[in-house]
């Protein structure tokens, strides 16, 4: 009996051991990761350097301004794919799907706060809201790069019916990709989604320009409505943006070097501050671009390395491919990180109302609102305000100074297809280091619109893929 | 275990018995003459037999009175059925014969003063009688500490160093004869035995009486149904270990593959029935003592291992559960015995000679080579304008190699050297090969010593086995080295009648210095380490900024960049420094026969401090000081203070597993028996790790500076732009991790008569591993399986040539756990960095939501012969089908989703193999013994399944070929290969490959992807074999073991001179003008894309197959020399080894994966001395 007993015990210790313990036991919260619980999770979520520097660094490839002068003559590697508007950036279906991996994922980011912050505890409501408006706002920013990017430019006309990407809303792998939506959808939802967050968002962002704010809702839909073409809307939200936020344009003509430049979690002309995912890295730019620019012009001192650094190599007439170099924290290379914003400024809420007043025929308007960024990138002494009345003239100036403000910003390529659509571009041609034309994008050419990739097309093979020059 | 004395041994103890006696009666007689006293006279008084004879005692008494005067006083029934006395021809003193009767009769005598003879019946357990004899081995050779008790007491002696004991036992006990590795012997003393030798037979073959140990519980081999294999000491033991255990248990075990030589996603190949995950561990579980360990394998001893037992499949490892999948590796380790302090002392030394870069397949010329290719390379990087732009720029396109360097002078626009000027400057360069400086400066013999020493001992309520183990290495690259101490103590102790406990405890220390020695693949061979005066000169790789910029640096008033090999080595050191505890103890409770209890545990620490100290003067701190400096000269800003560089990291590994089982053993009547474990566990393992940097440190007067960490980071350099990064997250760092895991489980075993058993097992394992939800937290496990005892049946009786026969069946699932995912989003914390002197902090994304995940299991089915014929000749023969699912991977998913690539369950994999293992004793005597052991193994791989099944389609032949695309690819085996079909060189040098349709083209061009690819196999052996053979002579032993792997590809380098340091020999050998490529042998003109995708040609894509002669070994003890004997030892060992002797590759190129390169063409054996003592 005595044995009994002692089995009994032990028995008894065991279950209890093992089962009752069992669920306090296993339930730790794991260390050095956390899941997502808190509103102050969500805030810290909105604060990554992920989403700071969302804008694809790889957007400057597809622009006219960039030149690589050792370029391979067959291109291999995704950039230069890019650089050549391939029509795939890689065939390899593992590789990466360059720009539309990056900025999936960045929608993937606000997907996740749009979801989650609802159930997030420890916050108020009016918290949330806010949070929830940021992401929104973020992720309609993101979807304005996507449907331009693979969609056509906008079309009234067959908008609805030409196929842009995707809209997805989930967090969860499990969930199924939806189909394409129409350059139409699209806009909408990124107007819908504005529309929406627009009553919560902060009043400012002055103390970080990484965040959202009303301002920058507006930037944005100023920002895409240009891009759709109209012009009235463009100005009036590109004014409310101006009204509701900073109006300062930096002054570059009375600063020593681009360091003195406020950074740009500060910046006063910063309304929605975005860093590209390359931030610091120089670049090349064509001759073409370099001769552009007015010898005085600021943006042309500070931020290209030429004549200090190789007096033997031409000055100011730039001779020679791959000798001058754009620094996007300026030449003088003091490392304080002083990089341009890929977000929206207000010199650009500035351009959108010069281009809109340009093309409304309003042509001192127009020039007035150029001179609002232009004074401040000339030395006081030689500058000269522009003047037209030729309304082509006008339009041409402001839409060449979108350039010279947006050399690398992630910009030009946007600009391009606008103004293709408008029969406003050129052939564009690439060179290899010896001067031979290795690419060309034709004027009218299917290649402003890039190709969905192959590798997003394996797991979606219902979907049509996107026209391409060859076929 | 029990042996019951069988008729064949007590025939060969019987005659030598009979030998032993004669001396003792003669050297008794001798004795008791000393002794004169009346009753001795009449015991000397002599009896005569006329011949041998065996008679009663009624007989004897009637000889005795014939020939003497005495008379006999006895009990009639005395003498009755007492057994007959064995009598020999010739004179016996009359004492003696009585004795004899005595011992044999179980009666005493005495002798009355008249002369009478007086025979008392004496109780059998009064009889103490001396019982002496020579304990050997099979091979009649003395065995020293053989632990002889007698049974159900405490009284127990050891042998002597000739094998010898003594020991008072009553008459009807039973001697038990032990000792580690031999089969215990039980001996039952008859009044006639008072001199008992004994053979001790090894339990190394016994397929019938070694029980098989778990981890969990001891099964009967008969009642087992799974696959296990298990190696016992002697053959762990007959090679000298100089590395870790694994060494002495590769292709000993089918079905284990053990190959350090080649490598799978970049570790050595270590496996158990091929690869059944992507993501999660692919290595065994490794047990020791019963519980499972965490530490580093250094840990364990490979001399004090006992046996080491290979779980294989489902029925033997689900008990294991969640971490069974890739089997299970138990390692049990000497236990001490009962007996007088035995001390054993190890010396081992080992040698491994320096590279001997000569006979390397690298060319002679290979300066001349580089240095001419440069001159007509057109793909050269170099513009006109680089040798302008070397003062000025960093950055990696601008650190030209010496030789680009001068040929960018040559064509600069500005400062151009003649034509004559650039060859008189390349010849020079020419001129010189660095591999013998090389050796010279950077290598060195490997040295190896080991020290053991063993002590054990015990009594029936405390046994214990110390051990001590110091190993010192000093490694070819100078100035590195390793030392480690090990000490280990275990003990058993009986703490009541019922109660037991096992206690172990294990320290491990090791301390390793690493010095920086450049690769020499990293060299160019013109390059010199020193100049004239022995002064120290900088070589291109890791200068990271070029002579001409180097200088500006200086001249700016910044450190020299430029890394000095010879300099780094006085000024860089890592020291590491890890110290590892393990405490293990069970208590076990008996409460009956048929039940026990165990309770029990283990505690495991781990710590392990690595400091890395670059000094002032070194190219490590050096740049870090260049690449964060600010400002121009004269203003310069060190944001690094200048000084040296010191990183701490600590690494803190902590973890317990506690146990509770029951274990239930019932024989129902005869034909029942019952096994059941029912047990629980919890486990817990907590990782820490932390690291922390300094700057400007002095490490005399250990003074630190302070740094703007805020300044640093992210900091976009403007000097030595291409210098390493301090990256804040790397330096400063903590990590944690805990793990929890709670288990159930309970093993079932079910014999009838012992010719059928069933067995069964199940186990849950929850852990936190997969968040809260229960639907991921509960993965059971089972398993069945079944055993035929063949030859237990009655229609086997009469085939005498098979000693036992088994067939057995399993089948069930074992699983795997995958961490590091939960069905919800993970966020991880960092420091938001991109807005300098404001670092904030943030939540970034660790892995996506997925409300998918599940844990892999593994579907296992094995079909198993045991087979013992001749009494010799042990084989096993396993068939097994392995198929896991659920496999989850970082695998590409839709972009759309979120990214390019997230972990989940996809994939799946069949492993198919069939193993077969011999283990032969051919020719058995005395003092000679042949045994061979074969093993061989097949195990065929496929891929069933993997996330993307469209993959296949429209991809670049490129993709393939290179990287791991190929590694899991659906339909084909893991660590898949594809070669282009090479179809020699065009009249312009390129080299081509076939089509899908035959037609030659350049490489990629109008590439047709997977279609225009052959498929040449798989990068892991399919086949694995191994050979031993051990001739046993006398005292002396040679052991030899070779390795075969099969039945896969490898890669062989095509030789070429482009983007190489060191070329392969006949790389000069390339298309120079049209008409060359006639040549079949000819190379493509070298050029980036062509010699770099060679070697995936079906031309340099060849058979794996190679042999390799791993040990040869040569032993002799000195037990039987006088010497040794004299000076009171029990046996000096001498051993001699020779590892890694002799590889051959079975392909045209001669290459066996045992070099690991091609361009080595030899193994670099190791040479070792043993010692071994025994007192």
């Amino acid at each position: 009996m005595k044995q009994h007993k002692i089995l009994l015990i032990t028995l008894a210790f065991f279950s209890i051991f093992i089962h009752t313990s069992c669920e306090n036991y296993l339930d730790i919260e794991p260390k050095g990761v956390r899941l997502l619980s808190t509103v102050n999770d969500y805030e810290l979520w909105l604060e990554s350097d992920f989403l700071q520097t969302q804008v694809p660094f790889n957007l400057t490839y597809l622009s006219d301004t960039k030149d690589i002068t050792n370029i391979s003559n067959e291109p291999s590697f995704g950039t230069q794919s890019l650089y050549t508007w391939q029509k795939q950036i890689s065939e390899d279906p593992q590789a990466t799907p360059l720009l539309w991996a990056h900025l999936y994922k960045v929608v993937y980011y606000y997907n996740v706060v749009i979801m989650g912050v609802g159930e997030a505890t420890g916050g108020a409501l009016q918290q949330k809201q806010s949070i929830e408006a940021e992401a929104l706002m973020g992720r309609a920013f993101t979807y304005l790069q996507l449907v331009n990017l693979y969609g056509k430019q906008y079309n009234e006309a067959t908008a609805s019916t030409d196929l842009a990407v995707p809209f997805v809303t989930s967090n969860d792998l499990d969930d199924l990709t939806p189909d394409r939506s129409t350059v139409q959808e699209i806009y909408d939802q990124i107007i819908a989604d504005l529309t929406k967050a627009l009553p919560h968002l902060p009043e400012n962002n002055y103390d970080n320009r990484f965040r959202g704010s009303i301002a920058g809702a507006y930037s944005i839909l100023a920002r895409t409505y240009l891009f759709m073409g109209n012009y009235q809307e463009a100005d009036r939200y590109a004014q409310l943006a101006l009204d509701n936020g900073p109006n300062v344009v930096v002054d570059y003509a009375n600063i020593p070097n681009a360091a003195a430049i406020p950074n740009l979690k500060k910046r006063p002309d910063a309304i929605f501050a975005r860093y590209n995912t390359g931030r610091g890295v120089p670049e090349f730019p064509t001759l073409d671009l370099l001769k552009s620019y007015n010898t005085k012009d600021q943006r042309l001192n500070l931020f290209f390395s030429n004549i200090p650094v190789f007096p033997m190599l031409g000055g100011y007439i730039f001779p020679r491919r791959g000798v001058t170099m754009y620094w996007p924290g300026g030449i003088t290379m003091t490392g304080t990180y002083v990089y341009p914003n890929c977000g929206t400024s207000v010199a650009e809420m500035r351009l959108i109302k010069a281009e809109a007043a340009a093309r409304a025929n309003n042509l001192v308007e127009a020039c007035d609102e150029l001179d609002e960024v232009r004074k401040y990138r000339f030395p006081s002494a030689s500058y000269v305000k522009f003047k037209s009345d030729d309304q082509e003239t006008v339009l041409n100036e402001v839409l060449r100074d979108r350039v010279f403000e947006f050399p690398f910003h992630g910009m030009r390529w946007f600009d391009m297809r606008r103004l293709d659509a408008e029969n406003r571009m050129p052939t564009v041609n690439r060179y290899d280091g010896e001067g031979n034309v290795i690419a060309t994008l034709p004027a009218g050419s299917k290649k402003y619109t890039l190709q969905i990739p192959v590798q997003v097309l394996l797991y979606n093979q219902n979907w049509s893929q996107n026209p391409w020059d060859d076929e | 275990m029990k042996t019951k004395p069988n008729g064949v041994l007590i025939y060969l103890i019987k005659k030598p018995l009979i030998i032993t006696m004669k001396v003792f009666i003669f050297l008794f007689s001798v004795f008791t003459f000393g002794i004169n006293t009346e009753e001795a006279l009449s015991q000397n008084t002599i009896i005569t037999f006329d011949s041998a004879m065996e008679i009663s005692m009624g007989e004897v008494f009637k000889i005795i009175k014939k020939q003497t005067d005495h008379t006999f006083v006895f009990e009639s029934n005395l003498f009755k059925n007492t057994p007959k006395i064995k009598i020999e021809k010739g004179d016996i003193k009359l004492g003696d014969l009585l004795e004899k009767c005595k011992s044999v009769t179980l009666s005493d005598f005495q002798f009355s003063e008249s002369g009478a003879i007086l025979f008392k019946r004496i109780p059998p357990e009064d009889v103490q009688q001396t019982i002496t004899g020579k304990v050997t081995d099979m091979l009649g050779l003395p065995m020293f500490g053989v632990t002889v008790l007698v049974k159900g007491t405490r009284q127990g002696t050891t042998t002597n160093v000739e094998g010898e004991y003594s020991i008072k036992a009553p008459v009807n006990a039973v001697l038990v004869f032990s000792y580690i590795g031999y089969d215990n012997q039980e001996i039952m003393i008859t009044g006639e035995n008072t001199s008992l030798n004994v053979k001790m037979r090894e339990n190394i073959s016994e397929l019938q009486e070694v029980l098989i140990n778990t981890g969990y519980q001891k099964i009967k081999p008969e009642q087992s149904t799974g696959s296990i294999v298990t190696i016992q000491s002697k053959e762990i033991d007959t090679r000298i270990n100089t590395t870790d255990f694994l060494t002495s248990i590769q292709n000993k075990v089918p079905g284990l593959l053990l190959n350090n030589d080649i490598e799978f996603e970049g570790k050595p190949l270590f496996q158990i029935r091929g690869i059944s995950t992507i993501y999660g561990n692919k290595q065994p579980l490794i047990v020791v003592d019963g519980f499972p360990t965490e530490l580093s394998l250094d840990m364990i001893n490979p001399n004090e291992i006992a046996s080491i037992t290979i779980l294989k499949d489902a029925a033997a490892a689900t008990v294991y559960g969640a971490r069974s999948s890739n089997g299970v590796i138990i390692i049990e380790r000497k236990k001490a015995e009962i007996g007088k302090p035995k001390i054993r002392f190890r010396n081992t030394t080992s040698l491994t000679p320096k590279e001997n870069y000569s006979s390397y397949r690298w060319d002679k010329n290979a300066s001349k080579i580089i240095t001419e290719w440069e001159k007509i390379n057109p793909k050269s990087l170099v513009t006109d304008q680089a040798w302008d732009l070397l003062p000025t720029q960093s950055g990696d396109s601008y650190n030209l190699n010496p030789a680009v360097t001068i040929i960018a002078h040559w064509k600069s626009l500005t400062d151009p050297i003649s034509i004559e000027e650039r060859d008189r400057q390349l010849a020079e360069l020419a001129s010189y090969n660095n591999t013998n400086d090389y050796n010279q400066l950077f290598l060195r013999t490997a040295i190896t010593k080991t020290n053991n020493l063993d002590v054990s001992g015990g009594s029936e309520t405390a046994k214990y086995y110390v051990t001590t183990n110091y190993a010192k290495t000093q490694f070819n690259e100078v100035k590195n080295e390793q030392s480690i101490f090990r000490l280990s103590a275990r003990t058993t102790i009986n703490l009541a009648k019922k109660l037991s406990l096992d206690m172990t405890n294990d320290l491990n220390i090791a301390n390793k210095v690493s010095v920086p020695i450049p690769s020499i693949n990293n060299i160019f061979p013109y390059e010199r380490f020193q100049d004239n005066d022995n002064n120290p000169l900088s070589i291109h790789n890791g200068s990271r900024a070029n002579p001409y910029y180097n200088e500006f640096l200086i001249n700016t008033g910044l450190l020299d960049n430029r890394y000095y090999p010879l300099k780094e080595i006085d000024e860089v050191r890592e020291d590491i420094r890890s110290v590892a505890n393990r405490v293990t103890a069970n208590f076990r409770y008996n409460f009956s026969k048929e039940l026990n209890v165990n309770f029990g545990g283990v505690y495991e620490s781990s710590r392990s401090d690595n400091r890395h100290l670059a000094g002032e003067e070194s190219v490590e701190a050096r740049q870090y000081v260049n690449r964060y400096t600010t400002g121009t000269s004269g203003n310069l800003v060190y944001n690094i203070p200048r000084g040296g560089f010191l990183r701490e990291q600590d690494n803190d590994s902590d973890g317990y597993t506690i146990r509770a089982q029951a274990n239930y053993n019932k024989q129902l009547k005869k034909d029942h028996a019952f096994n059941i474990i029912l047990g629980g566990e919890v486990r817990e393992i907590i990782n820490r790790s932390s690291s922390t940097a300094y700057f400007g440190y002095d490490d005399n007067t250990l003074f630190t500076l302070p740094v703007d960490y805020k300044k640093i980071v992210g900091m976009n350099p403007i000097y030595g732009r291409s210098n390493p990064e301090a990256s804040f997250s790397q330096l400063f760092n903590q990590k944690y991790e805990n793990n929890r895991f709670v288990s159930a489980y309970s093993n079932l075993v079910y014999s009838y008569r012992n010719k059928y058993s069933l067995t069964g097992s199940i186990r849950i394992d929850q852990s936190n591993l997969f968040g809260t939800n229960p639907k991921y937290k509960f993965k059971p496990l089972w398993s069945v399986g079944a055993t035929w005892n063949i030859h237990k049946e009655d229609f086997m009786e009469n085939v005498e040539s098979i000693n036992s026969m088994k067939l057995r069946a399993a089948y069930g699932f074992n699983g795997n756990v995958a961490k590091n995912a939960l069905p919800q989003v993970i966020a991880v914390n960092g420091l938001n960095a991109i807005t300098p002197n404001e670092v904030t902090p943030m939540l970034s994304l660790y892995s996506y939501a997925n409300s998918g995940l599940r844990w892999e299991q593994t579907k296992n089915f094995n079909l198993g012969l045991d087979v013992k014929v001749m009494n010799n000749i042990n084989m096993h023969l396993d068939y097994y089908v392995k198929k896991s699912t659920d496999i989850l991977a970082i695998n590409q998913i839709d972009a759309t989703k979120g990214g390019n690539a997230a972990l989940i369950n996809r994939a799946s994999i069949l492993n198919q193999g069939y193993e077969l293992d011999i283990d032969a004793d051919w020719i058995s005597r005395s003092r000679f013994n042949w045994n061979t052991g074969v093993v061989f193994s097949y195990n065929k791989s496929e891929v069933l399944d993997v996330y993307n099944p469209n993959l296949l389609e429209n991809t670049s032949s490129r993709n393939y070929i290179a990287g791991s695309y190929a590694d899991y690819l659906k339909g084909y085996p893991v660590g898949t290969m594809f070669s282009l079909k090479y179809a020699g060189v065009d009249n312009e040098g390129y080299a081509m490959s076939f089509d899908e349709n035959g037609a030659a083209k350049r490489f990629f061009t109008d590439d047709q992807g997977l279609a225009e690819l052959e498929y040449s196999g798989s990068s892991i052996p399919v086949l694995s074999a191994g050979l031993s053979n051990r001739v046993d002579i006398g005292d002396f032993y040679m052991y030899c073991m070779a390795h075969f792997y099969g039945g896969f590809k490898v890669r062989v380098p095509a030789p070429t001179i482009y983007n190489t340091t060191r070329p392969l020999e006949g790389a000069d050998n390339y298309w120079k003008q049209a008409g060359d490529e006639a040549d079949p042998n000819i190379l493509p003109f070298p050029s980036n894309n062509d010699s770099q995708y060679m070697a995936y040609t079906d031309k340099y894509t060849v058979n794996g197959a190679y042999m390799t002669i791993g040990d040869l070994t040569a032993s002799y003890s000195l037990r039987n020399s006088r010497f040794v004997k004299k000076s009171g030892i029990s046996n000096i060992e001498i051993r001699l080894q020779a590892s890694n002797i002799y590889t051959i590759g079975f392909n045209t190129y001669d290459f066996s994966k045992g070099t690991r390169n091609y361009e080595k063409r030899y193994m670099t054996p190791t040479y070792s001395l043993e010692l071994n003592f025994n007192f």
